[in-house]
């Protein structure tokens, strides 16, 4: 193949291509996950190091967790290949203290050629499991493979 | 033939680039956002809006007694300004990265703060799949799809 064909089929490929996205690396959420504060700091240090929490839940009275969550991904021409991976860093704070730090990965996903998924328990009827496990699996455009 | 033929490409990707945009910078958010711009711990409250203007968020952490159920009353609030810095060119590529500056405060007066980056993305030739920010997906710690949509 030489010639016009050769630059037709490389012409179709780079619209493809171009049509359907190429790559793309993301990392949002707090940077700093190395240099964190201790049990025994106050609470300043916890902004101090991290910013801003994306969430402050409450548990009880002056007890409460400040919250950072962090997803990485990256996508290869969109439906080809796919990967996240999420953490989260929390600090409970008692008193203006810190009595717990935590970091710790949150499981992760990967996905070629849009093969079906499974929601994070999170995302899912009873948290923890729905009684169907084929029931939690979409396909790639966000349809139930199996289901009602 | 074969010149009329590079003419013609030459000018479909000259129309394809304009149409895909050319180039672009942006910075969002406060503009003092060095630490040298920071205002000391003890100052008040005031100081740091007129360091800094409106904040972008105020985040009530705890009104209550100091230690629970004992101690004397506090107030406990986050100042944050968020800054983004973005460029593209067309789409061929497009860039973002997140800061923001926090200010602990309690009862009125600067306690802690700090600068921190908060992540940054990247993508070449229309790798623009939407990853949004944990706090936005289902669930938090995903959200079933691994190549970044969010429902």
């Amino acid at each position: 193949m030489t010639g016009r064909p050769a630059a037709g089929v490389a012409g179709a490929a780079l619209l493809l291509l171009l049509g359907s996205g190429c790559i793309s690396t993301v990392r949002y959420g707090v940077e700093n996950v190395t240099d964190l504060a201790k049990v025994g700091d106050p609470e300043k240090t916890v902004i101090e190091k991290h910013g801003a929490p994306d969430e402050i839940m409450p548990v009880s009275k002056a007890r409460y967790i400040y919250v950072y969550r962090i997803v990485s991904g990256s996508v290869m021409l969109d439906v080809v290949y796919g990967r996240d991976s999420f953490q989260n860093l929390s600090y409970m704070v008692d008193g203006g203290q810190i009595t717990g730090v935590g970091l710790v990965d949150e499981g992760s996903g990967t996905r070629l050629l849009r093969a079906g998924i499974t929601p994070h328990p999170k995302a899912r009827d009873g948290h923890g499991g729905d009684a169907r496990p084929a029931h939690s699996i979409v396909d790639g455009l966000g349809r139930w493979i199996f289901g009602d | 033939m074969t010149r009329r033929l590079d003419l013609l490409i030459a000018l479909a990707v000259l129309v394809a680039t304009l149409g895909s945009g050319c180039v672009s910078t942006q910075r969002y958010g406060t503009a003092r956002a060095t630490e040298k711009d920071l205002v000391d711990e003890g100052a008040t409250d005031g100081a740091v809006i007129s360091a800094h203007g409106v904040p972008d968020q105020i985040i009530r952490v705890y009104e209550g007694p100091a230690y629970g159920t004992e101690g004397p009353q506090v107030e406990k609030l986050l100042f944050v300004y968020r800054i983004v810095d973005a460029g593209s060119f067309g789409t061929f590529y497009t860039y973002d990265e997140f800061t923001n500056v926090c200010y602990f405060i309690v009862n009125g007066k600067v306690e802690g703060r700090g600068i921190a980056r908060g992540g940054s993305g990247a993508s070449i030739l229309y790798g623009d799949r939407f990853f949004p920010h944990p706090r936005g997906r289902g669930g938090h710690g995903g959200d079933d799809d691994p190549t970044g949509g969010s429902r």
